[in-house]
């Protein structure tokens, strides 16, 4: 009962603050419900040690991680912390290096990806009338497309290389973006102080990049988290399969030389899965705590 | 329909910007040069481009997906022979995760920042990043090497000759392992999606009524709120039915689960190109008809909405 009660006050606050700001989502409430989120501190550690880990991989990293040696399918020691693998690389230091390819794959496509959605999404939510209709159906299509498997098709077609995937990812996420975006800006364009401006004499672009790109931001940029995490996910699955990009380092590839040892090498399964899972949660948690504190309608 | 033959345009062009000749992608690689002659002229690859996609289409829309070298039998025979063992595993996984996914959702959306709501919320957002491979592998580790409770992987004991009953005890026996992975990957999805749902429709005024009705708070949850939150779940679970197959695929893989997923592999390590394209051509038709089916239950489902 007591939470019951809590939450009635919370829920009167986010609405008043919501009207006393006005329009903006982006307002000064967002960063101040943002910063509660308690994952948010957890999230942003774990994403902050992985870009160090990744950086400094060459560094810190005890050994080579492709360098052989006749340790083979050793348990995790002091030497060798997470173990060696079947030809006796060290587990532990191909973990570190395959934290680049992770976060490389995970950023760089949610970044294309977010970039077309945002152009697409906004001449369309804009210019509304043919282009919409025309962009929308294009949106669809890929939409529809299964991403995994067309970037497997692809890799097989055309061969196996990092930016490929970075590229099949990027040319598959967009949609969601450019739709987010789009219904952003139709809700935003009758707003009142959009129409203020424009009554105002405001030219169209500014009212375009001052007023209405940055109140529709708050989704794209959730959006935009939540394909890290996903586009991650899907390269490790590709090199799982054995399709990854042979000259890197890739935790989906260590699951893979891992699949044949179950029986005699845990440690090859779990330590790289573990990274993967810790990643991927670190950026969903922060992706989390952004949709809870720009949505007020959950702030109850 | 339109976007059924996009698809297929988009794997033509796929086809055609491969290196090498399109002739061994279309069908497939191991045959001799009578064969290839006769393939050529069938595809038409002498021909204008325009008129290569018109046989191409002509092709796949009659269900002639080439011939696979690696199973010798035409490609259609081979993937209606894995389709089986794939629904099963995907019908459990998808059943099981609804029917806990919306369980749990409700009851935590309906107590937001409970204890119970905080464990559930940070399991499920856990087990979200795990990769599905990597738990099947885990599970593999943990109950089939260490405990010895379950198979390690195919469907059926290849030893025993059961039939009847115990065959398909057994065949249940092999299926926990991997619809447990899958149903967990998919668990996190839907409880995720129902306890926001939940969340918001129970800040809405027609709940409030309900409460001041003076109504239990049972039957708003249940009644009121879990009923209006079901639209919007079930759209989003049909609309991710290609999440569920690729998540099906790496399960598959790493349980040697004989379904469409291992056929994949297959295909891909052995180069078996029309293999390939006819289950990515499936895979991506599946998904376009889930996603029509979500619209015309959404609109069953919801009075307000009718398409004309």
């Amino acid at each position: 009962m007591e939470t019951h009660e809590r939450s009635e006050r919370w829920s009167i606050d986010a609405s008043t603050s919501t009207s006393l700001v006005g329009h903006h989502k982006w307002q000064p409430g967002f960063w101040w419900r943002f910063r509660r989120q308690p994952t948010v501190l957890l999230g942003l550690t774990f994403m902050l040690a992985l870009v160090l880990i990744a950086l400094g991989a060459d560094l810190i990293a005890p050994h080579d991680p492709f360098a052989i040696s006749n340790m083979v399918l050793s348990p995790p020691s002091v030497a060798h912390l997470f173990g060696t693998d079947d030809l006796g690389r060290d587990v532990f230091s191909g973990v570190m290096h395959g934290a680049r390819v992770s976060l490389l794959v995970g950023f760089v496509s949610a970044f294309v990806a977010t970039l077309i959605g945002v152009v697409i999404g906004g001449l369309a939510g804009y210019f509304g009338g043919l282009v919409d209709d025309g962009l929308m159906r294009l949106t669809e299509v890929f939409l529809v497309v299964p991403r995994f498997f067309l970037a497997l098709i692809v890799v097989v077609l055309l061969g196996s290389n990092i930016w490929l995937i970075v590229l099949v990812l990027s040319l598959t996420y967009w949609p969601f973006t450019a739709r987010v975006l789009r219904a952003q800006i139709l809700t935003m364009r009758t707003r009142d102080y959009v129409l203020a401006a424009r009554a105002v004499g405001t030219p169209e672009i500014r009212i375009l990049l001052r007023h209405v790109l940055p109140g529709a931001l708050p989704p794209v940029i959730t959006q935009a988290s939540l394909q890290v995490g996903s586009a991650i996910l899907v390269e490790a699955g590709l090199s799982f399969l054995g399709l990854g990009d042979p000259n890197v380092v890739s935790w989906g590839a260590m699951l893979n030389d891992a699949q044949q040892f179950v029986f005699v090498a845990w440690w090859m399964s779990v330590f790289p899965g573990l990274a993967i899972t810790l990643t991927v949660l670190g950026v969903n948690l922060v992706a989390d705590a952004l949709t809870e504190a720009w949505n007020p309608r959950l702030a109850s | 329909m339109p976007l059924v033959l996009a698809v297929l345009v988009l794997t033509f062009i796929l086809i055609h910007l491969a290196p090498g000749d399109p002739i061994y992608i279309l069908a497939g690689d191991g045959g001799d040069k009578a064969y290839y002659t006769e393939m050529r002229a069938y595809y038409g690859l002498d021909r204008p481009l325009p008129e290569q996609l018109v046989r191409y289409l002509l092709a796949v829309i009659h269900g002639d997906f080439g011939y696979s070298f690696t199973y010798q039998q035409p490609v259609l025979q081979v993937i209606l022979g894995r389709i089986p063992a794939t629904l099963l595993l995907m019908g459990t996984a998808l059943a099981l995760s609804t029917i806990l996914g919306l369980l749990l959702g409700t009851l935590t959306g309906s107590r937001p920042h409970t204890k119970l709501d905080r464990v559930i919320t940070a399991l499920t957002l856990t087990v979200y990043g795990i990769p599905v491979f990597w738990l099947g592998q885990l599970l593999i580790i943990v109950f089939a090497i260490w405990l010895k409770w379950f198979p390690i992987e195919g469907m059926v004991s290849v030893r025993d000759d059961y039939t009847g009953i115990f065959y398909g005890l057994d065949v249940l026996h092999h299926l926990a392992l991997p619809a447990i992975s899958l149903t967990l990957s998919q668990l996190a999805l839907t409880v995720r999606l129902t306890r926001t749902t939940v969340r918001e429709v129970l800040g809405e005024d027609f709940v409030r009524t309900a409460r001041a009705k003076g109504l239990p708070e049972r039957v708003v949850v249940l009644r009121h709120a879990l009923r209006n939150a079901l639209l919007p779940i079930v759209t989003v679970i049909g609309n991710e039915i290609g999440l569920l197959l690729t998540g099906a695929a790496l399960t598959e893989t790493v349980f040697a689960w004989p379904g469409l997923g291992r056929l994949l592999l297959s295909a891909t390590l052995n180069r078996d190109y029309p293999l390939l394209m006819a289950i990515f051509i499936l895979v991506a038709v599946t998904v376009i008809i889930a996603n029509l089916f979500t619209d015309l239950l959404y609109t069953w489902l919801d009075p307000r909405v009718r398409y004309k």
